[in-house]
């Protein structure tokens, strides 16, 4: 028994709550926050693969009790999990350790930026992590489901406690299509649980695939709880027609909210689109369906961002995009291209971070995200502009960083799974996101700097270069050695999927 | 007069009130092109179902682009931050939705 696997998800709902306490003492959250922000992807490293039974209650068939009867031996009872199961494999560990990376440069470019910290803000981020680290961990379908809905509560309070404007608005509107894509979730669930009498991944998954998907009358329940668990993905995820919401949603938030608000999208996507394979891979339209969506998410983004002059919507649309490389991977539906999706997905992770934490820097300096209203920026920091630079390439797909490797592992998977059309949207997705960078950037960096613009702030504060650094570094790291997470991906997809 | 034209004409009669700069044209028109693209792309998947159906698929839609030309404007007005919309397309896919996969998976 591993307990560094629950102390995952346990450690930041503590600190969450601890910080939350001491909400009024500025200096003392601070220290707090800055401790639980090293101290989380430590814990991540340090912990063993393998399983964590809750309350020890193992699986029959791995336990020493011997004597039992017939109907229970011969059965799925004596496989089934009777309690809520963690499964920490290779995957997962990249997956939490990387969101953690996110986490703690996010927090410590809040706490040197801003004079007095929001407990409230501190707590909805600690909260935010254990719950998109409890999702990828669990492999119980309703635990995951209660960890989606706080992680869907937190997004919402990061948009509430933020400066912008309207940002009340787009919080309300969140939670109203909120509530249309949980319950649908929910229902999904429940309908499973219904013909399975299990809520564990593993035990639904063995149940279809060896039971229901025979019956024809089965077979039609199971289809139905996929449409309905794949239109909650959709809302999770922020694909279309939740793309508008979820771009409004990073572009009300303040940089350092929006950085870890995507990251959160992007870990719950990850986590119910595993679990969608693991339990409907037999089920003949499941990677269309994903293909689908992924290439609508794609197109909705990418053209939408390229029409936008406010640099933070265009970020945001962007990552709901380049989110649909991440489900191509698994729509392809061969193990090399989920490796390179879920490749993308550690990159697209990383970049936008990356991006919203650079570009973050000219509102801070601005107070303005209108590119209309910008230019030359590049006199004021160089650093930063540069870095934003390689950050536009790295998510364009622009070699050396990681964005080449894993668009061209997924293009290379399309052509290999004899979908030559996708590779060809992928590639002119990436095109497309190309311009949108040039666009951007010449319109805050380069043009000639408007007479009326005026600056609140007159430098870029230290911790926001240095975490605009280090995931730089990141991205070039990942681009010249992908092997450090396709290898473990790759073989954690072998156990669970192929 | 050519289609560029056309498309400028189009935007400077919805925009007039507006500031509009190159950038919109050159954002508006770039959107535009990757619309069309992918969508007639998209549409070729449909061959591993049925060549004949993507033929009449791929016609259909050459079309309707024609015939709704600029898409990108129009997709751009239907995509603002209204709630009313988003909820309109919300339940319209989770219709779609439900009925493509329960019909289609037999």
């Amino acid at each position: 028994m591993n307990y560094l696997i629950p102390l995952m998800v346990i450690f930041p709902i503590f600190a969450a709550l601890l910080i939350n306490l001491f909400g009024k003492h500025n200096k003392t959250i601070k220290i707090l926050s800055f401790i639980v922000a090293i101290i989380l992807p430590l814990i991540t490293l340090f912990a063993s693969y393998g399983l964590h039974f809750f309350g020890g209650h193992k699986p029959l068939i791995d336990t020493n009790i011997t004597g039992l009867p017939t109907y229970i031996t011969s059965t799925n009872l004596y496989s089934m999990h009777p309690a809520i199961t963690y499964s920490f494999t290779p995957l997962t560990k990249v997956f939490i350790f990387i969101m953690c990376i996110i986490v703690f440069l996010s927090v410590f470019s809040y706490l040197t930026s801003e004079k007095k910290a929001s407990g409230s803000f501190l707590f909805l981020v600690f909260m935010g992590t254990a719950a998109v680290s409890a999702m990828i961990l669990s492999d119980d379908l309703f635990n995951m489901y209660v960890f989606f809905e706080i992680a869907a509560l937190v997004q919402t309070g990061i948009v509430i406690a933020s400066k912008a404007e309207d940002n009340y608005e787009t919080a309300l509107k969140y939670m109203i299509l909120g509530s249309i894509g949980g319950p649908m979730l929910l229902l999904g669930i429940t309908i499973l649980l219904a013909i399975t009498g299990s809520v564990n991944i593993t035990d639904i998954a063995i149940i279809i695939s060896t039971v229901l998907i025979k019956s024809p009358i089965s077979k039609a329940v199971v289809l139905f709880s996929f449409a309905l668990i794949l239109f909650g993905w959709l809302y999770a995820s922020g694909f279309p027609p939740f793309h508008v919401i979820k771009s409004s949603l990073y572009s009300k938030s303040e940089s350092y909210g929006s950085s870890i608000l995507q990251a959160m999208s992007l870990l719950t996507l990850v986590a119910f689109l595993i679990a969608m394979a693991r339990m409907f891979y037999l089920i003949n339209i499941f990677n269309g369906a994903i293909l689908i969506v992924s290439i609508i998410a794609m197109i909705l983004g990418v053209s939408m961002a390229v029409m936008q002059t406010d640099f933070r919507r265009m970020i945001a649309y962007l990552s709901v995009g380049e989110l649909g490389f991440v489900g191509l991977g698994f729509g392809l539906g061969t193990k090399f291209s989920m490796t390179a999706g879920l490749f993308q997905g550690i990159n697209e992770m990383i970049v936008t971070a990356l991006l919203f934490l650079g570009l973050g820097s000219v509102v801070y300096l601005t107070n303005t995200s209108n590119i209309r209203k910008l230019g030359g920026l590049i006199s004021k920091s160089e650093s930063m502009a540069i870095m934003v630079l390689l950050g536009g390439f790295a998510m364009a797909g622009v070699p050396p960083f990681n964005g080449f490797r894993s668009k061209f592992m997924i293009i290379h998977a399309a052509l290999l799974a004899g979908y030559p059309e996708v590779a060809v949207i992928a590639i002119l997705i990436s095109i497309a996101t190309f311009f949108v960078f040039v666009k951007a950037l010449h319109g805050i960096y380069l043009k000639p700097q408007p007479n009326d613009l005026e600056f609140v702030h007159d430098s870029i504060p230290k911790s926001v270069i240095f975490s605009v650094a280090v995931l730089t570094i990141m991205c070039l790291i990942l681009g010249l050695y992908p092997e450090i997470v396709t290898v473990p991906i790759s073989q954690a997809l072998g156990g669970l999927i192929i | 007069m050519s289609y560029y034209d056309d498309f400028l004409n189009f935007i400077k009669e919805r925009y007039s009130k507006k500031h509009m700069t190159n950038e919109n044209v050159s954002g508006a028109i770039a959107s535009e092109l990757i619309v069309i693209s992918s969508l007639l792309i998209t549409a070729l998947l449909l061959r591993h179902i049925s060549v004949l159906l993507t033929g009449i698929v791929i016609i259909i839609l050459i079309m309707l682009i024609v015939s709704n030309l600029p898409l990108s404007i129009k997709l751009f007005d239907e995509q603002d931050d209204s709630l009313d919309k988003m909820m309109f397309y919300t339940v319209i896919t989770l219709g779609i939705i439900v009925s493509l996969i329960y019909w289609s998976g037999f």
